[in-house]
């Protein structure tokens, strides 16, 4: 007769896998999880308590901070929101180089998350490949903001620069690689029967359980239901392109990787459109006060980011600094299954099913 | 040590490329710059375009539109002035009144900027009268969502009583969204009717906050039906001393996290919700940030 | 089994690929002309507006300004200008509010210093830290 013994393991703060400060107590017997319990708030800086205090212009550099891995997103929520409030209009040209940027970060976390995913099923190689391509984007985004992942580019009303010379035309070059790319991906790592018996099965829940967990973004949609902001409550210019909105059915880890993968190219598709489309002239900052006021009341908005719906509510009282921000990070919410989906897990599937849910741990402690 | 000597040299080789570079940049700035003074004295426009920007160009336009079009002559006097100043210094445009023609012409665009600004000052003021007007909650233009109020004001109605909400108002600053206010003995009623009605049908826990008004403190949830494509704001106002509330977990278990951390941060209480903890400072922390009058434990650590 | 041996045929077809990466610190890396980095200061041009002190979001900026020593001009000039390393977080904000341009951004990165102290940089390191300036301004 083999005795197993309940053992108490704590995983993080400091782990690889939870690609920030993330903890776990987990509790086992054998090699079954039979309890879980997530530990957070070890990247919590205030960011809230911080924007009672600041103007609205100086809080888009801490919205850069939120969600590090994908900055754009958070920097367009807050100023949409404020946009919002405040009843001011973005000129065409802008919202165009808005979209280009959101999605190219989209695809830059996307591509983030494949490879350090992967990388924690124990494949190596899919991580190099997916920087690589990442590192691209970085440079674009770096060209055009003068930073690599705190861009703090976008304004109240438009966006800092505008695009420079030649840059619309190497971000096209770069579409037809990327999708090159992707079915490389599909070869490298994808197609293997290794990841997918992995994943396959893996992490499932229900339709009804992912909306009673307010999951959100491909966490949601894994499961069948079409949550995609950019589709159900269309924002920004989102209604000009022509684009899918990626659903599976199963909702396991494996559902979750192909919608990832299949954002990415449908980003792609977005991108191709918008540069098509792009207004030859035009400003890139309407016509905003240098000290921004918005009137009293309060506003909330959402925008789809990479890992779901990012929302931001403003109250504001008329004075130059907001009343109240606060921010629905989607990280925040879609952790919350972790402990459901955890029980009755064999260990070795608690690093994919945490992968797969994509978390950043900026985002989830606010 | 051979590499490191290496990189030294390197680096050395690198910054000395580029300071060339830089100076060879600057002289032809310098000559460009020289170019310009010519031909602004040649031409000496009423405009002058120190920096072909387009946000400067803009600012300056839209300065002469605001001339022309409230022949404020006031207005008019001073910018001429300040239009009047560089062209004044450009006509020297020696080399060695470089650095303090530089300067003048720099306090020229400040003031220009200063102007500008104040114009928009001005238009700011408006536009948030005019939102203002919008805002008032009381005028009931036709929205959207106007069907949407009304099927929830009968549903509600037709379930709990019409007179259960408190108000409610269609919330134009936030896209047109139906906003309920409704008082906290009622919340978790309301919520579940809200959630289980099979018209309304709103299955979808959005989002929980707190904010402390000072006067009282305010839970703001919004959720959404992914069937009927509805989104709802559900407001209500508690005692800011005791702040206490029905837990909403009970209906949707993703409400859990949200109601800890309005928990922690603002110390509202929930009642009911089995996780109450304090989710991001841990139960140690003094004191709850996100209210208004939150001491700091040490003051000297946060800066201003 | 054709899946993993895809896989070995992808990365086998790398392998006469180009290397992408960066050979740092051998060769310095190429940067964007907008990229941010450490800011370069030019005391004649600034005005002492402090509209880059109330801006900034972190209060990383001091600065103290003097009468023009010229009886015949207005206006003040800079005396002293700090800028602390240790909790500017390069957002550029700052040039981007200065009416004048006295404050710029420049390519270089390079901050590591063995004290802390050694962050907290005066005018005349920042007046010196004149390579790699940022061209193209907002102005
Ligand atoms: S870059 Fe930003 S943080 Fe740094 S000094 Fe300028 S305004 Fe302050
Ligand atoms: S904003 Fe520019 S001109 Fe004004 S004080 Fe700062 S550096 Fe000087």
């Amino acid at each position: 007769m083999i005795r197993t013994e309940e053992m108490l393991l704590n995983v993080g703060p400091q782990h690889p896998s939870t690609h920030g400060v993330f903890r776990l107590v987990i509790k086992i017997d054998g090699e079954i999880i039979t309890e879980a319990k997530p530990v957070i708030g070890y990247l919590h800086r205030g960011t809230e308590k911080l924007a009672e205090n600041l103007q609205y212009t100086q809080i888009i550099p801490y919205t850069d901070r939120m969600d590090y891995v994908s900055a754009m997103t958070t920097n367009y929520v807050f100023c949409h929101a404020v946009e919002t409030l405040a009843g001011i209009e973005v000129p065409e040209r802008a919202e165009y180089i808005r979209v280009i940027s959101m999605e190219l970060s989209r695809i830059a976390s996307h591509l983030v998350w494949f490879g350090t995913f992967l990388l924690d099923l124990g494949a190596v190689s899919p991580f190099l490949f997916a920087f690589r391509e990442r590192e691209m984007i970085l440079n674009f985004l770096n060209e055009l903001t003068g930073a690599r992942l705190t861009f703090n580019y976008m304004r109240v009303g438009g966006v800092k620069w505008d695009v420079p010379e030649g840059w619309l035309e190497k971000v096209k070059d770069f579409i037809p690689y990327m999708r090159e790319q992707l079915s490389g991906y599909h070869n490298l790592a994808i197609g293997n029967e290794i990841v997918q018996s992995r994943l396959k099965g893996i992490g499932k829940y229900t339709p009804k359980e992912a909306i009673s967990y307010s999951l959100s973004g491909a966490n949601l949609r894994c499961t069948g239901i079409h949550s995609d902001v950019r589709k159900i409550k269309p924002y920004s210019i989102y209604e000009h392109f022509n684009f899918k909105e990626a659903i599976r059915n199963e909702g396991d880890c494996w559902s979750r990787l192909e919608c990832r993968i299949e954002e990415i190219s449908e980003s792609l598709n977005i991108i191709e459109q918008a540069i098509e489309q792009f207004p030859k002239t035009g400003e890139i900052l309407g016509k905003v006060p240098k000290i921004i006021k918005a009137p009293p009341g309060e506003t909330y908005v959402s925008i789809e980011s990479p890992r779901g719906e990012i929302s931001c509510y403003i109250a504001s009282d008329g004075k130059k600094e907001p009343y109240r921000v606060k921010f629905r990070r989607p990280s925040f919410h879609n952790l919350q299954i972790l402990p459901k989906l955890l029980i009755g897990q064999n260990i070795s599937n608690l690093i994919v099913i945490l992968g797969a849910i994509d978390i950043i741990l900026g985002e989830v402690d606010g | 040590m051979a590499d490191e000597k290496n990189i030294g040299e390197l680096k050395k080789e690198a910054a000395a490329k580029a300071k060339a570079a830089a100076l060879a940049k600057l002289n032809r700035e310098k000559e460009q710059k020289d170019k310009n003074t010519v031909q602004k004295s040649s031409t000496s426009g009423p405009v002058v375009k120190i920096n072909a920007n387009v946000r400067k160009s803009q600012e300056i336009k839209t300065k002469i539109d605001d001339v022309e079009n409230k022949k404020d002559f006031a207005k008019e006097k001073a910018t001429t002035t300040v239009k009047a100043n560089p062209t004044v210094q450009q006509t020297k445009g020696s080399a060695k009144e470089y650095k303090d023609e530089e300067k003048e012409k720099a306090i020229a665009l400040a003031k220009e900027k200063v102007a500008a600004a104040a114009k928009a000052k001005g238009t700011s003021s408006s536009v948030a009268g005019i939102t203002n007007e919008i805002s008032d909650k009381k005028i009931e233009v036709s929205s959207v969502n106007q069907p949407l109020l009304d099927l929830i004001k009968k549903e509600v109605g037709n379930n709990l009583g019409s007179n259960i909400i408190e108000e409610l108002y269609i919330n134009k600053l936030s896209k047109d969204i139906p906003t309920l206010i409704v008082n906290k003995n009622n919340f978790y009623k309301l919520a579940k009717v809200l959630k289980e009605n099979k018209n309304l049908d709103f299955d979808y826990f959005n989002h929980l906050h707190g904010t402390d008004f000072q006067t009282h403190m305010e839970v703001y949830i919004q959720i959404r039906s992914y069937k009927n494509g509805y989104d709802l704001a559900l407001k209500t106002k508690l005692n800011r001393e005791y702040p206490e509330v029905d837990s909403l977990t009970s209906l949707w278990e993703g409400a859990s996290w949200p109601e800890s951390e309005a928990f922690d941060l603002l110390g509202i209480k929930f009642n009911g919700n089995p996780d109450l903890h304090r989710i991001f400072l841990g139960e140690s922390w003094v004191g709850h940030p996100l209210r208004k009058d939150y001491q700091p434990y040490e003051e000297e650590v946060v800066s201003e | 089994m054709s899946g993993i041996a895809k896989g070995f045929q992808y990365t086998l077809n790398q392998l006469t690929k180009e290397k992408v990466t960066y050979d740092y610190p051998r060769k310095p890396i190429p940067l964007p002309d907008r990229f941010r980095g450490i800011q370069k200061f030019h005391p004649e041009k600034c005005i002492v507006c402090n509209q880059c002190m109330s801006i900034c979001p972190t209060g990383c900026i001091n600065l103290t300004g003097k009468k023009h020593p010229d009886p015949t001009k207005r206006g003040k000039i800079i005396d002293t200008y700090d800028l602390n390393f240790e909790t500017c977080i390069l957002c550029d904000l700052c040039t981007e509010v200065c009416p004048t341009g006295a404050i710029t951004m420049t390519n270089n990165f390079e901050l590591a210093e063995y004290s802390r102290d050694g962050l907290l940089k005066n005018l005349q390191w920042l007046d010196e830290n004149d390579e790699n300036i940022r061209e193209e301004s907002i102005l």
